[in-house]
């Protein structure tokens, strides 16, 4: 089973880790970090993960920019095992995120799909804000990673608004999230979900009989996650060979080879 | 290729079963919970049953009905709720009528009572004169921001009831550093990786600070599977014999050595 892993961070953390036990209700609690991308490569090395797109911790708790910028500078020399996520902003205020400027950018560097941190970044996902964005993101097939740490409303939202926006919930909560997560793949097609928290009772057999084994990507939610949780989850769920296969890569790199930048 | 395969089965101590605080999950009766512990190796469970936590009835059905069935398979946690009442003799009654029953559990967070409050009082001095197994679920700070089983709070408890084998649900989340500490300051207290075990590092922690013996297996099931966890110990960097301490032979420890009303 060859993985690749759709959510992992590194880089050392300044403020406290939080953890998502369900959405809404954070615990903080100390753990272990890869504070750099060579760290990361070694945790990924132990556990026979062959490569992983990730993103940086400056990303989310310094600056999106800085944070992006972190990221590629970190991760050079790894290209072929790291690949890189960028966090957006609303273009409004932070032009270098507007659609002919970002996504040459993106394009420059390989990089093939975002992260939105709306609570953490001050702003709403949604058309009043990003329109033309969202628009160009959803039409370029740019996989956008959203975390429903702070709740699923905007999830919903946002999706309600761009019914064709490919997103991946990641970092989903330890509780069992179906009822908020069955609905939008039911839905909406472009609809993914990391595997990184995913430790539901028959939870891999539901989905794959309910929405097909192609809705699922893995991912290890590191680090608040040991990597060793999903594999072995993914590892043992009774499911097909070729489901496995799709869930442990071929559904990422599909989705990365359809991106048109 | 890494080795993920175990030559034993394990034991999961902090276990539940039925329909659990309105969650949505597959399969959650006995017999939806036996087959999915032979699907993923699990031996034995300790269970404490969502109706007995969150169901006023005071029935206990599910629980005494699955230990008669599958006495090899489940056993039981008589849950006290204390916004019900406190009733010694019922607790000794229903020990003598159910050899399943192993210990008692503890929701002090949800049934919003502090775990060193007058209402458990009669229960821990009964649990410390049997020495009695005690799994509670602790975190340091609840979904309401209290912090009803905390880490002082704990340590209130062992300091006054040293006999009792205290199992801390969850190792404290938010204050597992602490739990470290509870453990290795009292004999009795023991760290619980249910859903705690997931956090990166924390398992290898554990192990390092206070010794592969204090540490147990749980998973909260039916509310999660047992692979995710199980993997995380399976995965973790510490010896085969601490993995194995942790997956098994201590639950089998506490098992053998805990007291109950009538023995
Ligand atoms: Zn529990």
């Amino acid at each position: 089973m060859r993985l690749f892993d759709c959510n992992a961070c590194f880089g050392n953390e300044m403020i406290n880790h939080e953890c998502v036990n369900h959405e809404n209700f954070i615990v903080l609690e100390k753990v272990e970090l890869a504070k750099t991308a060579k760290e990361l490569l070694e945790y990924m090395e132990a556990m026979e993960i062959a490569k992983s797109l990730v993103w940086h911790k400056a990303q989310y708790e310094l600056d999106a920019t800085a944070g992006n910028q972190k990221l590629l500078s970190e991760i050079k020399g790894f290209e072929e095992r790291l690949k890189p996520s960028w966090t957006i902003l609303p273009d409004i205020t932070d032009e270098q995120y507007s659609p002919e400027r970002l996504f040459p950018e993106m394009k420059k560097h390989g990089v093939k799909a975002l992260r939105a941190f709306p609570v953490q970044d001050r702003y709403l996902l949604n058309g009043v804000t990003m329109g033309e964005q969202l628009s160009y993101i959803s039409q370029q097939r740019i996989p956008l990673f959203l975390s429903p740490q702070s709740g699923f409303e905007f999830i919903y939202e946002v999706l309600k608004e761009f019914p064709d926006l490919t997103v991946i919930l990641v970092n989903i909560g330890w509780w069992p999230s179906a009822r908020l997560i069955y609905p939008l793949l039911s839905r909406y097609q472009n609809v993914y979900f990391e595997t990184g928290d995913f430790s539901m009772m028959h939870g891999y057999e539901e989905v794959c009989n309910k929405f097909g084994s192609e809705r699922l990507l893995f991912g290890t939610n590191f680090p608040t996650n040991t990597m060793a949780g999903s594999i072995y989850a993914l590892m043992k769920a009774r499911i097909t060979q070729e489901q496995r296969e799709h869930i442990a890569h071929e559904n990422l790199e599909r989705i990365l080879s359809e991106v048109r930048l | 290729m890494k080795n993920w395969d175990l030559d034993y089965k394990v034991i999961d101590m902090h276990n539940h079963m039925g329909l659990e605080y309105c969650l949505y999950y597959p399969e959650h009766d006995a017999d939806g919970m036996v087959k999915a512990m032979d699907e993923s190796g699990i031996e034995l469970i300790v269970s404490a049953p969502c109706e007995d936590l969150f169901d006023g009835s005071g029935k206990r059905e599910q629980i005494t009905d699955a230990m008669k069935r599958y006495p090899d398979r489940i056993r039981g946690y008589y849950s006290v709720n204390p916004l019900l009442g406190v009733d010694i003799n019922e607790i000794e009654r229903a020990f003598k009528e159910n050899p399943g029953y192993v210990g008692l559990k503890l929701l002090p967070d949800y049934h919003r009572t502090n775990l060193n409050g007058e209402v458990y009082e009669p229960v821990f001095r009964f649990a410390n004169q049997h020495k009695m197994l005690v799994l509670s679920h602790t975190w340091g700070i609840s979904m309401n921001g209290e912090s009803c089983n905390s880490a002082d709070k704990i340590a209130d408890i062992l300091e006054k009831y040293p006999d009792i084998t205290f199992l801390m649900g969850h190792s404290i989340q938010g204050q597992v550093e602490e739990a470290i500490e509870i453990a290795n300051t009292f004999k009795g207290a023991y760290l619980d990786l249910c859903d705690t075990c997931r956090l990166n590092g924390v398992v290898e922690k554990m192990v390092k600070k206070a010794g592969s013996e204090k540490v147990i297996f749980g998973t909260d099931a039916p509310m999660q599977g047992y692979h995710f966890q199980m993997g995380a110990v399976i995965g973790a960097r510490i010896s085969k014999e601490e993995k194995r301490n942790i997956l098994r032979d201590n639950a089998l420890g506490i098992l053998r050595r805990a007291g109950c009303p009538n023995c």
